[in-house]
């Protein structure tokens, strides 16, 4: 039952990729809009910010990976390194 | 009273010592029976205590059963089913073995009413699951096992002294509140705290994780820290230190768990942020915080568990584990791609998925006593798990570039273990009472809110924008064959060069070690004189329990030496 290795799938057209990446941005537009619509019940006062959640998480997710990219900079050693 | 054969953890640990003795195909049918047999055991007791049992001066207590501890053991024993399932074309008898006797040792931990109790079966964990990682039989693997052997019977020897002491103090061994207001609340801290993978005695999960044998690292993924979790819960809620190390444990490991190259060992970072959550919610102590980490648990040992079993059936098949030579993999292994997925979105705690219905307590537990750097924290966290379970584990290994691997899919009983465990993470989703019942408190807690699934959506997609925008542009951090460095390194390197340099002292004479001894035993026996001899305040009480802490300490000194060389 091993697939054939020149057998085609939907995924391997890049234009199907973009297909994917569009519905994203479109959710995150929607998702952002929404802000303006519902009433959000919060612990803090930060949180009525315009789009709080959503640029805390994307600020979040570029910081950890940059900083990690710094980090193995200095941390980074060869695979055999303990043996 | 009820009888002992009766005890869930002697059942499944009788079932471990019999399971290597059966005939291949009754092994088979036994290894789905005892998980089962184990549940059964658990639903016929009654909630309360049983097995009282005086041992010399000791007060032992073998099963207490509460809301707490039964959800704790149910969980244990579901799982112990599913891992069965998983390792049932298994033919290594030792392995099969130790995973029953390992899960049996946890639940009758879970369920010790003392701390005696408590401390055999915490030992007997720790030797069966070293096991499990010495059964991959690479050098690197009975290495790592071997570091992971001498801490976990070091946190033992902490559990032990201060449970002596304890008992020295209060006259009582039961195993309730501790706190840590006493040096036996602080031993007893640090026992559990190291098993539960505190920020700087971590080290020990991703250096042996990733080093066990497929089964056995599903097998470890469910029980060492679930019962440090269930014990600091018992012993240590509303301890307002767990707030801050539970925080720090949920953001270091991300960063570690972005440029890591073996998926296991990514898996094992992202471990450790997750009982982060767990040891926040106990750290807040409220009935919603405890509900919380209780709840999350339960719906984190499944998720991590399915997560654990996809990338042990990508190593089973392809042989290796390494990002950088995997990718692609969905063609060959779609069921498995797909069970990952649900994983994947269950730890992001994307709404409907069991991760949701689990962390948001204990985000808004948080929130509630108005932490809010720290519920800042955790939500920066949310963001990282998003990165690294929830995108990294399937893209790298199942989609990206094609690494040209094409291979089976998982055998039929993995398929199985998997389809089984993505089912529930996707039902506690769906039904969050069905998990709320089991919960120690009473639960007035409303997951599906606008707020609740609107804020968590923007939270992850916009997380997902990000990575969409970094990988497109090409700056995130490609999968490169490399090690990273860790806190474990200190002991490693120049802990070892100082240890060997100092046995090298010694044997070439340069430290005469003879007469240093005879000058300590000189003053020691002076001071032993003092404290011990007839107006010695040391000889006022019985010395059996001091003789036991001494030999605690001396085993601890020698595993500590041990360890360095």
């Amino acid at each position: 039952m091993t697939p054939q290795k020149d057998k085609k799938y939907w995924l391997d057209k890049p234009c199907n990729i973009n297909k994917i990446v569009y519905v994203l941005y479109a959710t995150c537009v929607g998702l952002l809009l929404l802000d303006f619509i519902y009433h959000r019940h919060a612990y803090f006062q930060f949180e009525h910010w315009f789009g709080f959640y959503a640029w805390f998480g994307f600020l979040a997710y570029m910081s950890i990976v940059m900083s990690a990219k710094l980090l193995r900079k200095i941390i980074k050693r060869q695979e055999n390194y303990y043996d | 009273m009820i009888s002992m054969l009766l005890h869930p953890a002697v059942v499944l640990i009788l079932g471990g010592l019999v399971l290597p003795c059966l005939p291949t195909s009754l092994r088979k049918a036994f290894l789905l029976i005892i998980p089962l047999l184990g549940v059964c055991a658990l639903l016929t007791i009654e909630p309360g205590q049983y097995g009282h049992w005086q041992v010399f001066s000791y007060q032992l207590t073998l099963l207490r059963l509460d809301d707490l501890s039964f959800i704790f053991t149910l969980i244990f024993q579901c799982a112990l089913f599913i891992i069965a399932l998983y390792a049932w074309h298994e033919k290594d008898r030792l392995q099969l073995s130790s995973i029953f006797i390992y899960a049996g040792a946890a639940c009758g931990a879970v369920l010790a009413g003392d701390l005696i109790t408590l401390f055999v079966f915490w030992e007997i964990t720790a030797i069966s699951s070293a096991l499990l990682i010495w059964a991959n039989k690479t050098e690197r693997a009975i290495r790592a096992g071997q570091r992971y052997f001498i801490i976990h019977v070091s946190s033992g020897l902490f559990l032990l002294a201060g449970s002596i002491i304890q008992f020295q103090q209060t006259g009582s061994l039961v195993f309730n509140h501790l706190g840590i207001d006493t040096l036996a609340g602080w031993l007893i801290f640090i026992a559990f705290g190291i098993k539960c993978a505190f920020p700087l005695l971590h080290n020990w999960l991703q250096d042996a994780y990733p080093e066990a044998s497929v089964i056995g690292t599903v097998a470890l993924s469910v029980y060492t820290t679930k019962l440090a979790v269930y014990a600091l819960a018992r012993g240590y809620a509303g301890t307002e230190i767990l707030i801050w190390i539970g925080a720090i444990m949920t953001a270091f490991p991300i960063f570690f768990a972005v440029i890591e190259n073996d998926m296991r060992r990514v898996l094992s970072y992202s471990l450790n942020n997750q009982l982060g959550f767990m040891v926040v919610g106990i750290g807040v102590g409220t009935q919603l915080a405890l509900n919380g980490t209780a709840a999350h648990s339960f719906a984190h040992i499944l998720y991590k568990a399915l997560l654990f079993m996809s990338m042990g059936a990508v190593l089973h098949r392809v042989g290796t584990i390494k990002a950088s030579e995997l990718g692609g993999l969905y063609k060959s292994m779609p069921w498995t791609a797909g069970f990952c997925i649900v994983g994947s979105l269950s730890i992001s705690a994307f709404p409907l998925f069991s991760g949701f219905v689990s962390k948001s307590m204990i985000l808004t537990a948080t929130a509630a006593e108005g932490h809010w750097l720290i519920w800042l924290i955790l939500l920066f966290a949310s963001a990282g798990v998003l990165d690294h379970s929830g995108i990294k584990i399937p893209f790298f290994t199942f989609f990206a570039h094609d690494s040209g691997k094409r291979c089976r899919e998982a055998p039929l009983n993995m398929l199985l273990a998997m389809g089984i465990t993505a089912a529930l993470c996707i039902a506690i989703g769906i039904y969050p009472n069905f998990l709320y019942a089991l919960l120690p408190y009473t639960v007035e807690f409303v997951p599906y809110t606008n707020t609740h699934v609107i804020t968590q959506l923007q939270l992850l997609l916009f997380s997902a924008l990000a990575f969409v925008i970094l990988y497109r542009a090409k700056l995130y951090p490609a999968e490169i064959p490399a090690l990273n460095l860790d806190f474990d390194w200190f002991y490693r390197k120049p802990g070892a060069y100082l240890a060997k340099q100092f046995a090298m002292l010694i044997a070439t004479g340069e430290i005469n070690i003879l007469s240093a001894l005879k000058k300590v035993l000189f003053i020691t026996g002076s001071r032993l004189h003092q404290h011990h001899g007839p107006q010695g305040i040391l000889s006022k009480t019985w010395p059996t329990g001091s003789m036991v802490m001494w030999i605690a300490f001396l085993l601890g000194a020698y595993l500590i030496f041990y360890y360095l060389d």
